[in-house]
């Protein structure tokens, strides 16, 4: 499915972007020219040969201060994600395996965390698990859970009760075969853009978290934390509080311009998209307009 | 204003050369089409799927979807051409001269209501019936559709009902604004084959008794062999054979239709019990 | 078990008076203690090497709950059942595993479309049942796969391609190569030419004609009393979980004995319009209800 994807131009763009904001979260730190958290220069200085993004209004070096808040920024939205995924999936998988008092109870557990209202929650998990960034994290990772549960759960409701599968049981396959062979390119797509679009969100929860304050002190880098600091600089020097804008901007759009791209290439459209394209390469004129638009086989009108 | 009209007219439909053209992608979908059903006549149409009977039919209710459209050819419901028909006219011609039966009759129901009322609401809104009136002439068409309660299945939900139970509430729907012309498409067949019989010989009989034109639409040539007395059979939007039903069974002019006798022949009932041989190449 | 080696192992092992499958007083029923509900009463069938057995029924009279039952995905209440020889009845989740993938007994499901998975290649889904089984190298798959695909005349070209791609009478005969690859003694089939169009149809009723051979059972159901007269033997005939009638097919086409048999012969639609009238249709109609009150 990944190889598919990066074969679409959205795919190309969205491998493009994350890899960059991957690497800057792995390594920024390492790569910052100067210490991000100490006055280096004048402040507010404009871009120079020194300061690449010139400096913020203490005289910190901007690009330094992003290139260090990468981590924090990313490894916050990630831990959604996998908290996200963890809470919901593995319930959602199980809920059709193990019996119907276990699915019922998951089911009205999920409609229950649906029910509450997002804020309400964040608020209520902060007064239990204290002020911080990383309980922050972990109440919105469960609060995004739901979305995995569901995916989860009807990838493999409909997986189990397929046809084809009952076919594969009849020529005596084990549970383990079944789910490696047609469970895991089912629901590897879903799943892909259930993760992609909770890391979009998580990161932009994690900068409007820090942009507010909440949980990380100064001066230690944030995305967030730089935009709230410089944004009333603006005029003087607009890159300080613009460039953690764009990074974020990069992130998120990388995060949704992945998630297109794997609805592009799976299920019916996706399949049609692929043949088309593969088609296309041997040289064969096919209907490339039928498989874009989508129109499914057998839809003639008889 | 429209019964004086067709009052004299011996022709039911007159379909001359109707050409229907799909939108996206552009392709002609119905190829020159033409027959004419006479008045209490009965033509039975044979096709599969994308052969265009269904279009055809849809084209001659004035139903078609919307990424399709009629191109060129005339359509005409006793004597009157369709093809600048408003909004009006055909709510007018829809239910009162020609009405259609289709294959999956729960889906053309509500579910949620019950059966007895929504026959009830074609004589209330078509027929301008008192609710006691309609109450009553549901009631007398739920039997002249041989259903064997019809007070329990006017109180019945869709739910309650197997599939040809179903077909009999929905074709009393049909007719109960009292049309003359009943297109029936594919309407038998979702059905078991026992029930498939006495839905034919439901509309059959309604032919006799209620002087309808019918148009039985079937990928069975069996199915319109049966009640039919002239059969068109179509293919990929045209017209292959179109004759009698004696001269299409004895002397088939196309392949396809060869085809569908041989199957027929080899595969099915005739090989056993017949000893009348049909003309198959 | 190499594949070569299988394969040189044609011609059954049993004698020849031993059926495919044998199923005696079987009962199924649904549903429990008081809802319970018998959906098939007292049901015996045969089917012996080379033959091929229609059994025929309409909806609601338990023709897919038998061929479930065979397969052991029905629950069977009383009654035996033997395949090939070995009694299945009573036969737990993991013997039935083990059953199964020896490939003795195989399945054709109506729709193709359905039973062969989206996301599988053609070729892939054909040569599942050896996969699983294990023990083949990569080339004794791809020979196996070519040869089916040659014996349901399926162009190898299509074996690179989705369920979605191809056309429903090559989706049905890959669908009908991966019953075939294992080599099975029964084969049964669930009314597998319904979702077709005419010149499918014919083509692969002709070549399920052709799959007859004294090592192969075929268990042909259906509800279309057309392609049963067409191409089986002999036929029983399911009315609520019950058969009412069985024999020669030419016999039950000609002379059915049974009010239902004789009501369902009466009822299919023929070219010559010989079948009986609404009249005649409505007395044994009422006989029938008369009966099974």
């Amino acid at each position: 499915m990944l190889r598919n994807a990066v074969r679409v131009p959205s795919g190309r763009i969205a491998a493009v972007l994350l890899g960059i904001i991957f690497f800057l979260a792995v390594f920024g730190p390492l790569l910052a020219p100067y210490p991000a958290n100490n006055t280096v220069a004048a402040q507010l200085e404009g871009p120079s040969g020194a300061h690449l993004l010139g400096t913020d209004y203490v005289g910190r070096d901007v690009l330094s201060r992003m290139l260090a808040g990468s981590t924090l920024s990313v490894l916050g939205a990630l831990m959604v994600v996998v908290i996200a995924f963890v809470v919901g999936a593995i319930p959602g998988l199980l809920s059709v395996y193990l019996g119907r008092v276990f699915e019922w109870v998951s089911l009205r557990v999920v409609d229950t965390m649906i029910a509450l209202p997002f804020l309400v929650f964040a608020v209520a998990m902060t007064a239990l698990l204290g002020n911080g960034v990383v309980q922050s994290m972990f109440a919105v990772g469960i609060l995004l859970s739901p979305v995995f549960f569901r995916v989860a759960r009807s990838s493999a409701l409909s997986v189990a009760q397929s046809q084809y599968v009952e076919a594969a049981s009849l020529s005596g396959a084990s549970t383990a075969w079944v789910m490696r062979k047609h469970f895991l390119a089912k629901v590897l797509p879903p799943i892909s853009i259930a993760l992609s679009t909770t890391m979009a969100t998580g990161l932009v929860v994690i900068a409007s978290l820090t942009f507010l304050g909440i949980g990380v002190q100064p001066p230690t880098a944030t995305w967030g934390g730089i935009l709230a600091a410089d944004l009333q600089y603006i005029a003087i020097q607009p890159l300080a509080p613009l460039v953690p804008v764009v990074v974020i901007l990069a992130a998120v759009l990388g995060c949704n311009l992945f998630a297109d791209a794997v609805r592009d290439v799976s299920g019916e459209a996706g399949r049609q998209l692929l043949s088309a394209r593969a088609a296309r390469k041997a040289g064969q004129v096919t209907l490339i307009s039928r498989a874009l638009i989508g129109l499914r086989k057998g839809g003639e009108l008889g | 204003m429209v019964d004086l009209a067709i009052a004299e007219e011996q022709i039911a439909v007159q379909v001359s050369d109707l050409r229907i053209r799909g939108t996206v992608p552009d392709t002609e979908l119905v190829r020159g089409v033409s027959f004419t059903l006479p008045r209490g006549g009965t033509l039975g149409i044979v096709g599969e799927s994308g052969s265009g009977k269904t279009l055809t039919c849809a084209a001659v209710l004035g139903i078609l979807p919307k990424q399709v459209e009629r191109s060129s050819g005339t359509v005409e419901i006793f004597g009157r051409d369709t093809a600048n028909f408003g909004k009006q006219e055909w709510v007018d011609v829809r239910g009162n001269i020609i009405s259609a039966v289709f294959q999956d009759p729960g889906s053309y129901l509500n579910p949620s209501i019950r059966l007895g009322r929504q026959i009830n609401e074609v004589l209330r809104v078509k027929k301008g019936l008192s609710r006691k009136q309609a109450k009553q002439e549901t009631l007398r068409l739920l039997s002249a559709v041989h259903l064997r309660d019809p007070e329990l299945v006017y109180d019945q939900y869709v739910h309650e009902l197997s599939g040809g139970m179903l077909q009999r509430v929905v074709i009393a729907a049909a007719i109960a604004p009292g049309p003359k012309i009943l297109i029936a498409d594919e309407a038998t067949t979702a059905l078991d084959v026992t029930v498939q019989a006495e839905v034919l010989d439901l509309l059959t009989e309604l032919k006799e008794r209620e002087g309808l034109s019918l148009v039985v639409v079937s990928h069975d040539l069996a199915v319109v062999a049966q009640i039919c007395d002239e059969v068109l059979v179509m293919r990929s939007g045209a017209v292959v054979e179109h004759g009698s039903t004696t001269e299409v069974l004895h002397s088939p002019q196309d392949d396809y239709t060869r085809l569908l006798i041989s199957e027929h022949e080899r595969y099915g009932l005739d090989r056993i019990i017949d000893s009348e041989r049909l003309a198959v190449a | 078990m190499a594949l070569t080696e299988s394969l040189t192992r044609r011609g059954s092992q049993l004698p020849d008076a031993t059926p495919l499958l044998d199923a005696r007083n079987i009962h199924v029923a649904f549903g429990k203690r008081r809802g319970r509900k018998p959906v098939i009463d007292a049901v015996d069938l045969q089917v012996h090497a080379g033959e091929i057995v229609g059994l025929i029924g309409e909806s609601g009279s338990g023709k897919t709950t038998i061929a479930r039952a065979v397969l052991g995905l029905a629950p069977v209440a009383g009654g035996q059942i033997h395949v090939a020889g070995e009694e299945v009845t009573g036969f737990s989740g993991s013997q039935w595993r083990d059953f199964r993938r020896r490939g003795v007994v195989q399945y054709v499901f109506q729709d193709p479309l359905r039973s062969l998975d989206p996301d599988v290649l053609i070729g892939d889904s054909i040569s599942e049942p050896l996969r699983i089984r294990g023990g083949f190298s990569k080339d004794e798959i791809k020979a196996a796969v070519c040869a089916q695909a040659a014996e349901v005349r399926l162009d190898e070209g299509l074996l690179d391609r989705f369920p979605g791609e191809i056309s429903g009478g090559q989706r049905q005969r890959a669908a009908i190569a991966r019953a075939l690859i294992t080599e099975p003694k029964l084969i049964i089939l669930d009314e597998p030419v319904s979702a077709l169009d005419a010149a499918t149809r014919v083509q692969v009723l002709e070549m399920l004609l052709s799959l007859r051979s004294d090592s192969v059972g075929l268990l042909y159901i259906s509800h279309d009393i057309g392609s049963v007269i067409g191409i089986t033997d002999r036929t029983y005939v399911l009315y609520r979980g019950k058969v009412v009638e069985h024999g020669s097919t030419r016999m039950l086409g000609t002379e059915p004995k049974h009010i239902y048999t004789r009501l369902l012969i009466g009822s299919t639609p023929t070219l010559t319009g010989k079948a009986l009238d609404g009249a005649q249709r409505r007395e044994l109609r009422d006989e029938l209800e008369a009966l099974t009150v």
